[in-house]
């Protein structure tokens, strides 16, 4: 690569990287080559021949999908004989398709449609009898097959083996029966099916809860940014007559790559849901947005530091912004925090971005796993792992296993990540090893590997889950490396915690990360002295305490204690329920302005279609409260520009990466590990995908999965435990029933357990360190009791 | 020019599937001395040789073999014995009969190649021959023949056998090498080739059966006096599997080069009172010979020159009670049952000339049928993503040309002028 060749296309002379596919390459010169097969983010395939062009001194067409161009070549694509090709293949497409365009819901926006109106004849020679197959076959939850639209391209099947790393489709019977159909003992619930359906360049694979609902032509397309995860994947909702009907991939290269996880792609139903806030509530009765207001007014204006406020990782930036204003300025508080989930560190001092790890040499994951915290820039994970070897060692990250053939799965005990990081640190430093890992269940031989790895000079791209404790070791371990660049990201909990951050919505930190006068509590604190008496107000940004705050006992006693709880809220959650006023939000699908990832940047989102009802969106309700006029988001934007230059100006079709760091805060001390408890388990926890975002989905119902534990096997041996056997766990006086299986790189002693399957958290009495027995269930013999 | 046995030497002599008996017929001195000269001069004896491939194409084998990357990579060495192609047996005979050469000449290939891992993917209904392959590989091992340090030179080789699941793609060899690999056998995209990514995408070469028994005779015999055989450009011998209307249907081996007639009359020649049709003279992709042509050389050029191919060495050889209509008939009703379905043209276009055919066949042809058949056919020739597309049409194109009238015949006389149509209710039914 590297190298420019000339090559003429259709008479045009073109300049293009040497290596560049001819389909490509025709791209520039404004010349479009029909394909099937081909998809530019897969490996060419050569299945369809729809491509062929002619190339001078080869004897034969060349399939422009699969052939690079080479110095001085020159190519046709609209000589008679390419056309007569074109057409023929597009003939024999055709033989065996139903021609069911009508109710097709791809018709009209189907390329075998679109190809056949622009290069077939217009009658088909064929009168034999088609074969005949089967019209609706449930691939899966999601994803349905016609059989016989299907043109086997097999964009499906090559993507689920090469971008997902799950090969769950395959092709069955051969020749022209041939068929597209899943793996034996398998149903399609990999977590990016829905991109198949996408991909399908005819109408044989359908999304479940679209099938048979529209007709592309009626839609209307806004451009938005997914809000259920903080990668931030760019979205095209459809939407007909106000509904939102399905959201399309919209290929940003910084960030999604064109791809969806179908927590994205199926996240819109809660828009419609009967849980729904639509209206102002205060004390249970529907009031009109004047009596809300003048009541959110008396009830916070000027109450100091009576009063806190808690959340607001999932609103736009301007909303974040307006939110920071309104309780800095008009309540008068310090205690402001979004970290609900106990996230310190948001932006960390040597932010990498998702692009980083398109050259990084080796990628570290600190308890934080891809598939479940960041899944489509997991995919970019593994197209770096299988393209180019790159090594990811996983520190207590996946112990579920991902599909990364690279994976250097390494365990430990609960807490140890400071203490593992420092070890590290010790190795680059040439000194002692062993101290660090001390109690921590790893030890010196299990880490040298990525202790060697990180001693070669070459990018380091860490993923860390932003914890307290191992702050000032990560930022050690960068200094440690040197000159080598090491880039760390930090996927928030929440789709827009890196925002909130930035933003303000902590209690140290203003708007732009501008030092506050005065500290106020963190959100643990905020809670405590509600429940204690010394706060008596909250407002709550969006937020469900009791799903995102990890100890639900206390938020109970908190907001049973607390005067005056108000909360701006999508949905009807437990929050919202116990809250005695109640703003109705507009989520990001019926919102404009914008909204920032995990990496910082910052993208615009339009509004899809209006607000139910009487809701408004997040920065208008604020800007309410706030008693100022603003109609547009980019209004506020333009006021968020003053304290953040970065901001100003259009944002370009990539969106723009905001790198502020908070000042550096000072290293917390590294506490040696605790004993081990005596028997029992030390329980690890990690948050599922689908306990993000905005919930409950109803159409995602179908793929929720099922509470797991995940043991080392001679623990699970030695408790006589079989994979996928039901059991029980046990912490002091709570238990929970699970199917164990076995843990990818779990220490001994160490127990994992999804938190959040069906949308549900754990609460406190399974949270990280917590001791736990594990047990087989005794399952009810048949009819009798136990 | 005529018929000798060099590959097929002894293949009827007794005890010749027991590496005793093999031996006592000079077994395993090719390998001895190939082990004295070295890896290099065995490459350069079989490059001199001129020895092509046997497997269809007719690739010069000691180029195969220097397109091996010298990268450090292991190597692999595969033996092609999938032997699918309609009308050719020579592969399964060599190995029922002389199980022993096969696998002395992988041993010299991958010694030449220096491969330490060979498999033989055979043709899954070859039961009989996989037993006698699985046998002879144990009994090599135990005698030093195969394992480690083969016979004493350092020289180590792993051999096994895979048994294909009766898919005539899984010939092509780099279908072939996916269903080694314990995919679904489809073509891949090329390049790369394999022998620059083969198996778990390592150097590779693949070779025929024959081909790599012929490597034997050449290192035992010499180069030069195996290019003494055949013609200039198609050097030494070759075993032509001669079915069809014959008296006595089998394999000769035969200097290439020998003409066709000599073949059939080797053969027993064509029944009592019988007149020559047609001759398939490569296996059911070759386009056909018409008696005019009897006279042709078997060899690789000639038969290109008339536009049909040497292929597999199947020659099928049909006299004037063959319906040409039911031969294209059955070919396009087997290519339409192995396209393995991965690229349009060939899955779509051969169930399309199948369904036409029947049709064609059984008295419901059309004035129109005759053009659409030769264009759908060259729709598919040179359009798809590997050789079994091409090989669907050959018969069907070369036939619809040389015997257009009985193609036509079909068509205004409702139905086929030399079978009773009631026996044509199977074809009708297509393949299972
Ligand atoms: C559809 C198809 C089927 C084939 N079947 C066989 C086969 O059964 N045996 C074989 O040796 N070669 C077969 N070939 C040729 C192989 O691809 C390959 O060229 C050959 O094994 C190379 O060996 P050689 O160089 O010794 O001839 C087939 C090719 C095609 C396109
Ligand atoms: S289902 Fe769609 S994407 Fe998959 S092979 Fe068929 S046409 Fe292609
Ligand atoms: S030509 Fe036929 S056999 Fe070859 S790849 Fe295409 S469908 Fe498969
Ligand atoms: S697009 Fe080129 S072969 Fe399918």
């Amino acid at each position: 690569m590297g190298q420019v060749v000339k090559v003429t296309i259709d008479g045009r002379p073109v300049e293009v990287p040497e290596g560049t596919l001819i389909v490509e390459a025709a791209k520039r010169v404004g010349v479009d080559i029909p394909v099937f097969c081909y998809h530019p983010r897969m490996k060419p395939y050569g299945a369809c021949r729809q491509c062929l062009t002619e190339v001078e001194r080869m004897p034969k067409l060349q399939i422009a999908c699969a052939t690079p161009v080479a110095e001085g070549m020159v190519i046709h694509t609209n000589t008679d004989r390419v056309l007569t090709a074109r057409k023929a293949m597009l003939e024999f497409t055709l033989i065996n398709h139903p021609l069911d365009c009508p109710i097709c819901d791809k018709g009209g926006e189907c390329d075998l449609q679109d190809l056949t109106f622009a290069h077939a004849a217009k009658l088909s020679r064929f009168r034999e009898q088609k074969i005949h197959r089967e019209k609706a076959v449930p691939l899966g939850p999601l994803v349905m097959l016609d059989q016989e639209r299907c043109i086997l391209c097999q964009r499906c099947i090559r993507f689920q083996d090469e971008v997902a790393g799950d090969p769950v489709l395959v092709l069955k019977n051969r020749g022209s029966h041939e068929v597209v159909d899943t793996v034996e003992g398998r149903v399609f619930d990999d977590r990016f099916s829905g991109n198949t359906i996408e991909m399908c360049p005819v109408g044989a694979l359908t999304s479940r809860p679209y099938r048979f609902v529209a007709r592309p032509w009626d839609l209307k397309v806004a451009a938005s940014v997914c809000q259920h995860c903080p990668v931030g994947c760019n979205t095209r909702v459809s939407v007909r007559a106000g509904d939102v009907l399905r959201l399309l991939s919209r290929d940003n290269d910084a960030v999604d790559r064109g791809w969806l996880c179908d927590r994205g792609r199926f996240g819109y139903g809660f828009v419609r849901a009967d849980e729904r806030i639509v209206a102002p509530e205060a004390d249970g009765q529907r009031v009109s947005w004047a009596r809300a207001l003048e009541a959110v007014d008396a009830a916070l204006r000027g109450r100091g530091a009576d009063a806190a406020v808690l959340g607001g990782a999932s609103l736009t930036l301007e909303g974040q912004y307006l939110a920071a204003r309104f309780a800095r300025d008009v309540i008068g508080t310090p205690h402001v925090d979004h970290r609900l989930g106990g996230q310190r560190v948001l932006a960390p001092s040597s932010p990498g971005v998702i692009r980083d790890v398109d050259d990084a040499d080796v990628v570290v994951l600190m308890e934080t796993d891809p598939w479940e915290a960041f899944p489509v820039a997991g995919l970019r994970l593994r197209k770096a792992a299988v393209d180019r070897g790159v090594p990811v060692f996983s520190l207590n990250a996946t112990p579920r296993g991902i599909p990364v053939p690279t994976l250097v799965p390494l365990g430990y005990r609960p807490g140890g990540l400071a203490r593992v990081v420092m070890a590290l640190v010790a190795s680059l430093r040439h000194e002692a090893v062993e101290p660090w890992l001390e109690g921590t269940g790893i030890d010196a031989p299990a880490l040298e590997p990525l202790a060697r790895r990180l001693s070669e000079p070459g990018k380091a791209l860490v993923f860390w889950d932003g914890r307290d404790a191992s702050a000032g070791a990560i930022d050690a371990l960068v200094a440690a490396r040197g000159s080598a660049v090491t880039r760390v990201i930090v996927p928030g909990d929440e789709a827009a915690s890196r925002g909130a951050d930035v933003m303000g919505l902590r209690p140290d930190l203003d708007t732009g990360y501008r030092p506050v006068e005065r500290a106020g509590m963190d959100a643990r604190g905020i809670l405590e002295a509600a429940a204690d008496g010394r706060i008596d107000t909250l407002l709550v940004l969006g937020a469900d305490l009791f799903h995102e705050f990890p100890d639900p006992e206390l938020v109970e006693r908190a907001l049973a204690r607390c005067d005056r709880v108000v909360a701006l809220s999508v949905m009807r959650h437990e929050t919202a329920r116990r809250a005695h006023l109640l703003l109705p939000l507009a989520p990001w699908l019926e919102s404009d302005g914008a909204v920032m990832n995990m990496e910082g940047r910052v993208q615009v989102i339009q509004a899809a279609t209006d607000p139910a009802d009487e809701a408004v969106a997040d920065w208008a309700v604020l800007a309410r409260m706030l008693g100022i006029e603003v109609h547009r988001a980019r209004d506020v934007r333009r006021r968020i520009a003053q304290a953040i230059a970065e901001l100003s100006g259009d944002l370009g079709g990539e969106g723009r990466v905001v790198g502020l760091v908070p000042p550096p805060a000072p290293a917390a001390e590294i506490a040696p590990m605790p004993p081990r408890p005596q028997g029992g388990l030390e329980l690890l926890t990690g948050r599922l995908l689908e306990a993000r975002g905005i919930g409950p989905e109803p159409y995602l119902a179908a793929v929720a999965s099922t509470l797991e534990v995940r043991m080392h096997p001679a623990d699970m041996a030695q408790r006589g435990l079989a994979d996928g056997q039901p059991v029980e766990l046990v912490a002091g006086e709570r238990r929970l029933e699970a199917t164990v299986r076995p843990g990818v790189g779990l220490a001994e002693g160490c127990a994992w357990v999804g938190d959040g399957a069906r949308g549900r958290r754990l609460g406190s009495g399974f949270g990280p360190g917590v001791r736990v027995e594990v047990s087989a269930l005794e399952v009810l013999a048949a009819g009798g009791a136990r | 020019m005529g018929e000798i046995e060099i590959v097929l030497k002894d293949a009827l002599a007794p005890g010749m599937t027991r590496l005793e008996g093999y031996r006592a017929h000079g077994g395993y001195r090719a390998l001895e001395k190939a082990i004295a000269m070295g890896p290099k001069e065995v490459q350069d004896e079989v490059t001199r040789s001129g020895l092509r491939g046997r497997g269809g194409a007719g690739f010069p084998t000691g180029r195969k073999w220097s397109f091996l990357p010298n990268d450090g990579r292991e190597r692999w060495l595969v033996c092609n014995a999938d032997e699918g192609e309609p009308g050719t047996f020579k592969d399964r005979y060599i190995i029922e009969k002389k199980p022993f050469m096969l696998i002395e000449g992988i041993t010299i290939a991958a010694f030449a190649v220096g491969a330490h891992n060979a498999a033989i993917y055979c043709r899954g209904e070859f039961l009989e021959g996989i037993e006698l392959l699985e046998a002879a590989i144990a009994e090599a091992r135990s005698a030093g023949l195969l394992g480690k340090n083969i016979l004493g030179s350092g020289f180590d080789l792993d051999l096994w056998v895979y048994r294909g699941a009766g898919a005539y793609i899984c010939g092509e060899e780099s279908a072939l090498l996916e269903s080694l690999e314990g995919k679904r056998g489809m073509p891949r995209l090329k390049p790369p080739f394999p022998a620059v990514a083969g198996v778990y995408g390592l150097p590779t070469v693949v070779n025929n059966v024959e081909t790599l028994a012929t490597v034997v005779a050449i290192i035992e015999g010499g180069a030069e006096w195996y290019a003494s055989m055949g013609t200039e450009r198609s050097p030494g011998t070759r075993v032509f599997s001669i079915s069809g209307q014959v008296r006595r249907p089998g394999n000769h081996e035969f200097e290439l080069g020998t003409p066709l007639s000599e073949l059939i009359a080797a053969a027993g020649g064509l029944g009592e009172g019988r007149t020559l049709k047609a001759v398939i003279p490569g296996g059911g992709s070759a386009p056909i010979l018409t008696p005019d042509q009897s006279d042709l050389p078997m060899d690789f050029e000639s038969l290109a020159k008339v536009g049909s191919m040497a292929g597999s060495g199947g020659v099928i050889v049909l006299d004037d009670t063959t319906c040409m209509v039911r031969t294209s008939l059955r070919l396009l009703q087997f290519f339409a049952h192995e396209s393995c379905g991965k690229c349009t043209p060939c899955r779509e276009g051969t169930e399309w000339l199948r369904k036409i055919l029947v049709r064609v066949e059984t008295g419901h042809g059309r004035e129109e049928d005759l053009g659409l058949l030769e264009d759908v056919s060259n729709n598919i020739n040179g359009n798809t993503l590997c050789a079994l597309g091409d090989a669907s049409v050959g018969v069907l194109l070369s036939t619809l040309r040389a015997f257009a009238d009985e193609y036509r015949a079909h068509i205004t006389g409702g139905g086929c002028p030399l079978a009773p149509v009631a026996s044509m209710s199977a074809a009708a039914a297509g393949p299972a």
